[in-house]
């Protein structure tokens, strides 16, 4: 062999072996595709993922993340729970549910750490506090949680409880079941998009938030994964986890800019006019202090246990602590 | 005068049944019909029950039938409850269907305007999706029994007008003729003659229709009730009660089933004529 | 044995009670016109048995139809009664070939159809065709349904059903072309027992030359399409009838006479039969 072709040969020969060895040092982050069920259509509740997606938090941790909203939104812990899907986006009392009956779910970060869930009703039907709705049809998506939310409400406010109103399952179709004024206020719905959509409508709300009403606070959307993924690939949830708290982060710094991108990536399906408003609303519940975005107050999950207890919604087995884990929230 | 014929002799017996007691003959007859199903329903639970524990499948993903038969004891009134809503928003609009469908199809087979201005929106009918129309009646009518009624009614619609149309448009013209010739004016052709030879085609849709009014209640309430089995079943799966929900849909088969039955069962009572005939024919 | 020549109605001051005088019938088969029937020249008198023979497709049924007023003529006026009829449907009374009894009737509910249509209760009805019903052979039958019947049976409930109304005439097409040889010579002599009875006109369409002869006093032979009356042939056998005449010279004479008539007219090709 000639000095010529000799060392272009041994040049590629190292590069080759250093492509190889490369690839062994990064062995602990290997690449990982992940999917992860949303609780609901693409909305300002999600700006934190998919700004994770778009400025590439999620690829630098070597995760290759789908969003996606299943075609029957309650599914989700179901789908978790078997592992069809490593994580959703779901609800602390379903959480609590989804465990009384065996079904393998942990929640793993706190994505709205306060209710969204609120009684609304028109302004023009002078219904302003719970009491008001004494003798009035109430319209609520047939999710059980609601009814004791609304007792406890009413109860706080002095009237005996839910035997005082009508209860109406209108499905999802709360706003127009209000504005038909087929009920006369409706529960289920949250005051960062219901209450929106009716003000843009051109109705003014009254707005009665639960926890404002005897209900004890609690996370509103969760974020969740099963038990064998916490087993088997814990590392795999700490770099996920990270990249969704620094998506998050943007979001509350900048919650319009989080709504471009959040237009981006839905191509545009979702409504500008309710998710601007929305995410402005939501962007102080994101900003924390102290804690690392996503931590979850153990004291809340307790309270909230207990109260789904005493409220006979809840096995009274079930452990407010196994349901949730701040391990895999690591510092930066 | 003439001597009278015989008539030909009674249906010709099934070759050489050997020399049994009448009980147990009958006893073979009756579990000839539903053996077969019922052996393969069988299997098929065991083969269920089988891999639910072996595989330790979790009772909130698939319920073991052995849990779904549990449930369908422990919690009995409340399904009996709920069955009842069901069963009564499908009879009523199974009803109502039935009355609108069989007028409308005499409308169209008297009358080719009718026919040429009417049945665009029949066939447009089946095509709308039920759970899209579903929510829009609630808003419309209310959230009581109606609605899910309607529903029911929409569904049931289609087979029944064109399954009687076709009957109507399918009688025999010598028969027509003959009436003619004894001077029937058209009502009388159309009473006489029309409407019993729809009779068959009219309980063949009734049939479909039948089936179809069961999965229409259930959508109704899907989108919006405070009782009934569909209900029931929204309400159990947010609470991972995976088993009540299977408890519902067999309550929903046995039901559906039954009321298939039934109908059948009154169009042999309607026209003994049909069976009997075709029995004839398959015979000769 | 007479042949009359030309056709004209007897009895001088006599009304016919069916005139058919010089009726064409036209279709359209593939955007052309042609004619199933052309000038047919035929009458019956109260009381007389006349029969229509001819090849397949010479119009015979359509004669008949247009006889019934199911149809109408191109041309060409028919005279019932002694008027000119225009809308005549249900004052003749018409078997058809297919005896057309509604399977969803019984027997008795069949042969009261007539009676029916023209408004008489069904108790009367009932009861009027009860009293025929073992004449017709139809005994202990009234409540079965026409599927239990034998070809025989149906053939005289539809016969029963068509006389009940008393129409003074009546038509019938072929009406025992689906019965075999023993059947239908029984049913010849119960059915010319039962017309003498009844005095009624009969127009009758057949095949059979036999029986043309046999139940008939006068012939009319048709040529092939387009339909014309070829000939008209009086039967001179004596009244009664009986089924032995069958085999006489007289008979045996007429019938040679009558097939070389029809075979002198070929069929019509099948393509061409009139719908």
């Amino acid at each position: 062999m000639s000095q010529y072709t000799c060392r272009p040969a041994m040049l590629c020969g190292l590069f080759v072996l250093l492509l190889l060895t490369s690839g062994g040092y990064c062995a602990h982050a290997q690449n990982a595709t992940l999917k992860l069920a949303l609780d609901w259509y693409p909305n300002a509740n999600h700006l934190g993922l998919y700004i994770a997606q778009e400025k590439g938090y999620f690829r630098q941790e070597n995760l290759a993340v789908t969003l996606y909203t299943p075609v029957d939104p309650s599914t989700v812990l179901q789908t978790v729970g078997s592992g069809t899907d490593d994580f959703g986006i779901s609800y602390q009392p379903d959480v609590l549910l989804a465990r009384a009956q065996g079904v393998p779910v942990v929640s793993v970060a706190g994505l709205v750490p306060h209710p969204l869930n609120s009684v609304i009703a028109l302004q023009s039907s002078g219904i302003a506090r719970p009491r008001d709705l004494v003798g009035k049809k109430v319209g609520y998506p047939a999710i059980p949680t609601n009814e004791p939310l609304l007792g406890t409400m009413l109860k706080t406010d002095g009237a005996r409880g839910l035997q005082d109103v009508e209860l109406v399952n209108v499905g999802f179709d709360l706003v127009p079941a209000l504005l038909s004024r087929r009920v006369d206020a409706i529960v289920g719905a949250y005051w960062t998009h219901e209450s929106i959509v009716l003000e843009k409508q051109g109705h003014p709300v009254h707005v009665m938030r639960v926890e404002e009403w005897g209900v004890p606070d609690y996370y509103e959307l969760v974020l969740v994964t099963n038990e064998s993924t916490i087993k088997s690939k814990p590392e795999i949830i700490t770099r996920f986890l990270r990249a969704v708290r620094r998506g998050y982060e943007d979001a509350a710094q900048d919650p319009q800019a989080g709504v471009d991108i959040l237009l981006k990536g839905t191509k545009a399906e979702v409504d500008e006019k309710i998710e601007r408003p929305g995410a402005a609303l939501l962007a102080p519940l994101w900003k924390t202090d102290k804690t690392p975005f996503g931590t979850q107050d153990a004291a809340k999950w307790e309270s909230f246990t207990q109260w789904l207890q005493a409220n006979g919604l809840l096995a009274p087995h079930v452990k407010a602590g196994d349901a949730f884990t701040n391990r895999f929230h690591s510092g930066n | 005068m003439s001597p009278p014929d015989r008539a030909p002799p009674v249906a010709a017996q099934p070759a050489m049944a050997p020399p049994v007691t009448p009980y147990i003959g009958r006893w073979r007859r009756l579990t000839g019909h539903w053996m077969p199903a019922a052996l393969i329903v069988l299997v098929l639970l065991g083969v269920w029950e089988g891999y639910v524990r072996l595989w330790a499948v979790p009772k909130w993903l698939l319920p073991a039938p052995s849990v779904i038969a549990m449930t369908l004891v422990v919690s009995w009134e409340l399904l009996l409850d709920h069955t009842l809503v069901t069963l009564v928003e499908v009879v009523i609009g199974f009803g109502l269907s039935l009355l609108c469908g069989v007028l409308l199809a005499c409308g169209i087979a008297a009358s080719r305007t009718l026919e040429r201005a009417l049945y665009p929106f029949v066939i447009a009918s089946q095509m709308v999706p039920i759970i899209v129309v579903a929510p829009l009646l609630l808003i419309w009518v209310g959230y009581g029994l109606t609605p899910k009624i309607i529903v029911v009614a929409l569904t049931a619609f289609f087979p029944i007008v064109v399954n009687m149309v076709d009957g109507l448009q399918s009688v025999d013209p010598d028969a027509v003729n003959l009436l003619r010739t004894m001077g029937a004016n058209h009502w009388q052709i159309f009473i006489k003659v029309q409407v019993p030879t729809s009779l068959p085609f009219l309980f063949s849709g009734l049939r479909v229709a039948m089936a179809v009014s069961v999965i229409g209640a259930v959508i109704g309430e899907w989108v919006g009730s405070s009782q009934g089995l569909g209900y029931l079943m929204i309400r159990s799966k947010p609470q991972f009660l995976t088993e009540r929900v299977f408890a519902a849909i067999v309550i929903l088969s046995v039901m559906g089933i039954a009321l298939f039955v039934l109908v059948g069962v009154i169009e042999k009572l309607a026209i003994p004529w049909w069976h009997n005939e075709q029995r004839q024919r398959s015979l000769r | 044995m007479k042949q009359v020549a030309s056709d004209a109605p007897a009895e001088v001051g006599g009304v016919a009670k069916v005139r058919v005088e010089g009726v064409s019938k036209y279709m359209l088969q593939h955007g052309q016109s042609f004619a199933v029937l052309q000038e047919v020249n035929l009458y019956a008198n109260a009381g007389e048995f006349v029969s229509l023979i001819g090849p397949s497709g010479c119009g015979k049924s359509t004669l008949l139809n247009i006889i019934a007023g199911l149809d109408q003529p191109s041309s060409g006026t028919l005279y019932l009664n002694g008027c000119r009829a225009e809308q005549r449907l249900g004052t003749v009374g018409y078997m058809q070939q297919k005896d057309l009894l509604l399977p969803w009737r019984n027997v008795l509910d069949n042969v009261i159809l007539g009676l029916e249509l023209r408004g008489m209760s069904r108790r009367v009805a009932r009861a009027r065709a009860l009293a025929l019903m073992e004449e017709f052979g139809l005994k202990g039958f009234e409540t079965a349904y026409p599927y239990t019947l034998s070809g025989g049976m149906r053939q005289r409930a539809a016969f029963l059903r068509t006389i009940l109304p008393e129409q003074e005439v009546f038509l019938l097409d072929e009406p025992f072309g689906a019965l075999d040889a023993l059947n239908r010579a029984q049913i010849h002599a119960w059915l010319l027992g039962l017309w003498e009875s009844l005095h009624k006109t009969i127009v009758l369409v057949t095949h059979d030359v036999d029986e043309a002869i046999f139940l008939s006093d006068r012939m009319y032979v048709m040529t092939a399409r387009p339909g014309r009356v070829q000939r008209v042939q009086v039967i001179d056998l004596p009244r009664p009838r009986h089924l032995e005449m069958i085999t006489s010279a007289h008979f045996v004479a007429l019938k040679a006479q009558l097939l070389a008539a029809l075979r002198r007219e070929p069929a019509a090709e099948p393509q061409d039969r009139p719908p």
